[in-house]
């Protein structure tokens, strides 16, 4: 079997989960207590028959069956449907906008920033192994995995929005501001991203930098290790050549798992800082029960986490020799 | 290959075998278990647990009525499980929320009238009562303002006899805004509410009495740029600034004339006649007509738009008399007509005539009205800013320059905004929580100064039945009712849930809410007194018998007749004739004794014919229940058919 049958092959295995995804996130949403009208009724003066002219209109009266192929045949269609809460408003609208972006740009700055940091630091920390500089990295780093990621932003928030004034308070621009060119817009932006960015990188490093450590100290029992050491090759060069590289394999498909993050977005980050992403979408979405959105961001999901798991897989198939001759 | 093709049949066989079991669970997995026959005074009390002033109150009651040997076991529910019962099922037993009010009294129709017994409706506590049907129907066709209140009051009379629901008090508003603003006016509901319009005029800044800017924080983006559909209080409030309807409320909730100058209502109620503001335009200069007054009403008609319904199906046409008169032709007289043209935002006629009511307006182009503020620039998600419509009829007004909503999420963000000035004020009431910071904040304005009756007011509402779920006797009982009204220090509520900032309710159309004209002299009140409350249940035969704090059901056994009401027809057996065979003791019967027996036994005739309704109905609440779940297996065999499709698949592979 080659590489190209083992591509063939995940490529299968995915469609059959997007499938199941679609199914799955159908049935959940509607099994769930809670009903799609009752949010449209903040005024009292809303009366009984306008919710139910809403859910006729809505469809949600129909059999669950009837309801279920009319999605499946609309989503075959390319169409994913219109909100409930903002009725009218296409799905597709809703979220390949604004709101991806920014929370691509936070997950994945933040990401990033924790990843290369931990991928460094863990490697430091396993070089180092027992001494000072060690402990206290694993001291910080399991303290800011494990600390609620909103407490610590409302620390920054309340330290260096409200007390120094450093950082905004919310939102991703300052509101109400036309910006005369791109470079203005991309300061005040980025000037909003800081605090966020800075609290979810924060809360990612300990976990990357953990696994960075544990991985690589894995790798120094091996015998091409002691090997090294025993050809006279330098620290640097056992440590950068021969230990990180071969530690980096499982942070790739650690990666491919956290790929869902750049979408499924930080909820709790998000509304710290009201920045409008699809973590507060999602949120908001089950809170008022907005199947259609709601259907269309776990469809984007699941597609994504296939796509990438996919990748993960076959860049190590590359990566790593010793997969590529088991599939072969 | 094969363990994977393994584990697919493993889970073929689980899901096929998971969609043939279900649904003959299903009634254990749906029709929640309601213990209808318990014998003590004791029942779940559902709160709201995402509303701390709910949860805390609730606890409170729960305290309150341990003195008269009465549980209400306060219980904070999510709200989706909350409202589905009380949307569907109607099984709960006692509740303690807010329901909220309209700025008239519309909602003794809306939650007690029992057309409003039905799914979806507004009476949770399926309270029938013909005779207060019959004064809601009267009082909203009367056209008196002063036999309408007549009526009405006849109505709280019959209520706080029977005690479907006891008020309890009004969370108010309280806000939170930066001392430099002034100019806004309190009215019930609080001083941004969406009704509240004269604030959105007068409100200017300290130093800059015109063109000041003012940033309000929102939890969240507006839902709906469309009119029509701004219910939600967030929409509704930018749909008060960018539109205009033809009446308004001042801060004593009496009508103001708004795009209206002038109205008239003919005696026999049919006819009613606005003269429109002359000099009003639309935000892009066209000028505004009777034309578009017109349009509006015509389009929801036409449209079928599902809101405001209880006046657009009264009206029968409109035409309109020159270009700045119109005249509504009604089916039938409407009580509160005129208020609740209050709620219809009158549309300019040409950008919306070839759109369908649920057009969403963004992002084809941005809402055009005539109100005094006009959109300026957006983005969607994040913020909204409107600037003063310079061509605004009312002279003068708006003072501000522009109106900025902004979006921050989380609410102690907002306070923290608030106090650094970054945003002036927010749009809903202070939490609870923040009362105590923003008191001692020398940068806000005094609470005392922005402190209105709020327009939530909390209830505890018991489940009378009417639904045909469930039977709770005892809450069907007026004595135990009282007793509790007479043992709930309402005050005491207020200062533990809302730290004083509410408004104890002692009546269904609270004067502090619906203005003094409302205070009725003779009205039914339960003023707080324990001793009288066990005073009460031990006349009524509710005694803790077996002394664990609880009293129960009076001997002998409750409703022994079946009639559904614990009385004294219970006392004795429900077998006519005499004692020896086994009929009610005393005296030897006369005829007219024997005639009115003979009458009660027609009753409890037509008792159990109304029983069997019931019952057909409970019948096909579960057969409708059994669909659902059978509906939910058929997704579950869709699944299996999927797996078993990429089973074969792998199968055939081989």
């Amino acid at each position: 079997m080659g590489l190209k049958e083992y591509i063939g092959r995940r490529t299968l295995q995915g469609i059959t989960t997007i499938l199941l995804a679609i199914v799955l996130n159908f049935i959940i949403f509607r099994i769930m207590p809670g009903d799609p009208t009752r949010v449209l009724v903040g005024d009292p003066r809303v009366e009984t028959e306008t919710r139910l002219a809403l859910i006729e209109k809505f469809g949600l009266e129909r059999p669950l069956l009837e309801q279920f192929f009319l999605y499946f045949y609309n989503l075959f269609s390319g169409e994913l449907g219109v909100s409930f809460t903002q009725i009218g408003r296409p799905v597709t609208e809703i979220i390949l906008g604004r709101k991806m972006v920014n929370t691509l740009v936070l997950m994945g700055s933040s990401m990033s920033i924790a990843f290369l940091l931990g991928i460094v630091f863990g490697v430091i920390a396993a070089w180092k192994r027992g001494t000072k500089a060690d402990i206290s990295f694993i001291i910080f780093s399991l303290a800011t995995y494990s600390m609620p990621v909103f407490w610590f932003g409302m620390i920054l928030l309340l330290s260096f929005s409200v007390y120094f004034n450093v950082f905004p308070i919310a939102g991703t621009i300052t509101p109400g501001v036309t910006h005369p060119n791109f470079l203005s817009y991309a300061s005040d932006y980025l000037h909003h991203l800081m605090a966020p960015m800075i609290t979810l990188a924060v809360s990612f490093f300990g976990g990357y930098f953990l696994f960075m450590r544990d991985t690589i100290l894995d790798v120094f029992t091996e015998d091409y290790m002691l090997t090294a050491r025993a050809k006279g090759l330098s620290d640097r060069k056992v440590l950068f050549k021969h230990a990180m590289r071969n530690a980096l394999l499982p942070m790739v498909s650690l990666m491919g798992v956290h790929v869902t993050f750049l979408i499924s977005g930080a909820t709790m980050t998000e509304t710290v800082f009201s920045w409008d992403g699809l973590g507060r979408l999602i949120y908001d979405s089950v809170r008022m029960a907005d199947y259609p959105v709601l259907q269309g961001i776990f469809l984007i999901m699941s597609i994504l986490v296939v796509v990438a798991s996919i990748l993960a897989d076959i860049t190590n198939a590359i990566l790593d020799p010793r997969i590529r001759e088991a599939v072969d | 290959m094969a363990k994977l093709r393994t584990f697919l049949s493993a889970l073929l066989i689980a899901f096929l075998g998971a969609s043939v079991i279900a649904p003959l669970y299903s009634s254990c997995l749906v029709v929640p278990v309601a213990n209808a026959e318990t014998d003590e005074l004791s029942f779940d009390m559902w709160t709201l647990d995402w509303d701390t002033i709910s949860v805390d109150a609730g606890d409170v009651i729960e305290q309150m009525l341990r003195q008269i040997g009465i549980r209400l076991k306060a219980i904070p529910l999510d709200d989706s499980v909350f409202y589905q019962d009380l949307e569907t099922e109607h099984t709960y037993e006692v509740y303690e929320m807010s329901l909220g009010f309209a700025p008239y009294p519309g909602h003794l129709r809306g939650r007690l009238h029992s057309e409003e017994v039905m799914d979806y409706g507004g009476n949770d506590p399926g309270y029938v009562n013909p005779e207060y049907d019959a004064l809601i129907d009267q009082a909203d066709k009367e056209l008196d303002p002063e036999r309408r209140k007549e009526l009405l009051w006849q109505a709280q009379m019959i209520i706080a006899e029977d005690l479907p629901y006891i008020p309890l008090f009004t969370s108010d508003d309280v806000h939170a805004i930066r001392k430099e603003w002034k100019g806004y006016h309190c009215m019930p509901g609080g001083i941004f509410n969406w009704y509240n319009r004269m604030t959105l005029i007068d409100l200017y800044h300290e130093d800059q009495e015109y063109g000041a800017d003012f940033i309000m924080a929102y939890p969240s983006y507006i839902r709906r740029y469309n009119p029509i559909m701004g219910t939600d209080g967030r929409s509704a409030l930018v749909v008060a600034l960018v539109y205009d309807d033809l009446v308004a409320f001042d801060e004593d909730m009496n009508l103001i004339p708004w795009l209206a100058t002038d109205w008239t209502v003919s005696t026999d109620g049919l006819t009613l006649t606005f003269n429109i503001r002359q000099n009003a335009k639309w935000h892009d200069g066209m000028p505004l007509t009777a034309e578009d007054v017109k349009f509006t009403i015509d389009f929801y008609k036409e449209q079928e738009a599902p809101y405001d319904l209880d006046l657009m199906n009264r009206i029968e046409s409109i035409e309109t008399d020159g270009d700045y008169t119109v005249i509504v032709h009604m089916t039938e007289p409407y009580a509160w007509a005129v208020h609740a043209f209050e709620d219809v935002p009158i549309m300019p006629k040409h950008i919306w005539e070839d759109k369908t009511w649920d057009w969403p307006v963004h992002p084809d182009t941005m809402p055009i009205g005539s109100g005094p503020f006009k959109w300026d620039s957006y983005l969607d998600g994040e913020w909204i800013k409107l600037v003063a419509n310079p061509d605004f009829w009312m002279e003068g007004k708006p003072q501000l320059g522009s109106f900025t909503i902004r979006v921050i999420s989380e609410s102690s963000a907002r306070f923290l905004a608030i106090t650094t000035g970054e945003v002036h004020s927010e749009r809903y009431e202070l939490d609870t929580g923040f009362i105590e910071a923003a008191d001692a904040n020398p940068n806000l304005a005094p609470l005392e100064d922005t402190w209105c009756v709020g327009m939530w007011d909390y209830i505890l509402s018991f489940n009378q039945g009417g639904h045909g779920t469930v039977s709770y006797p005892a809450l069907k009982d007026p004595v135990v009712k009282k007793a509790i009204a007479y043992a709930i220090d309402k005050q005491r509520l207020v200062d533990i849930a809302r730290l004083g900032y509410g408004t104890a309710t002692d009546d269904y159309i609270p004067p502090a809410f619906f203005g003094s004209a409302y205070d009725d002299p003779d009205a039914v009140r339960y003023e707080y007194n324990v001793f009288l409350a066990n005073q009460l249940l031990d006349t009524a035969g509710y005694l803790d018998i077996d002394a664990d704090g609880i009293r129960e059901m009076p001997a002998p056994a409750p409703d022994s007749d079946g009639d559904g009401i614990p009385d004294n027809l219970d006392a004795c057996p429900n077998v006519p004739g005499l004692p020896e065979y086994g009929g009610c003791p005393g005296e030897v019967e006369t005829l007219e004794e024997l005639e009115a027996r003979i009458d009660e036994l027609s009753v409890s005739v037509s008792d159990a014919n109304s029983n069997v309704a019931e019952l057909t109905s409970e019948v096909q609440a579960l057969q409708s229940q059994l669909t659902n779940s059978l509906n939910m297996s058929y997704g579950l065999a869709v699944v299996a058919i999927i797996i078993a499709i990429v089973a074969v698949y792998y199968a055939m592979r081989k």
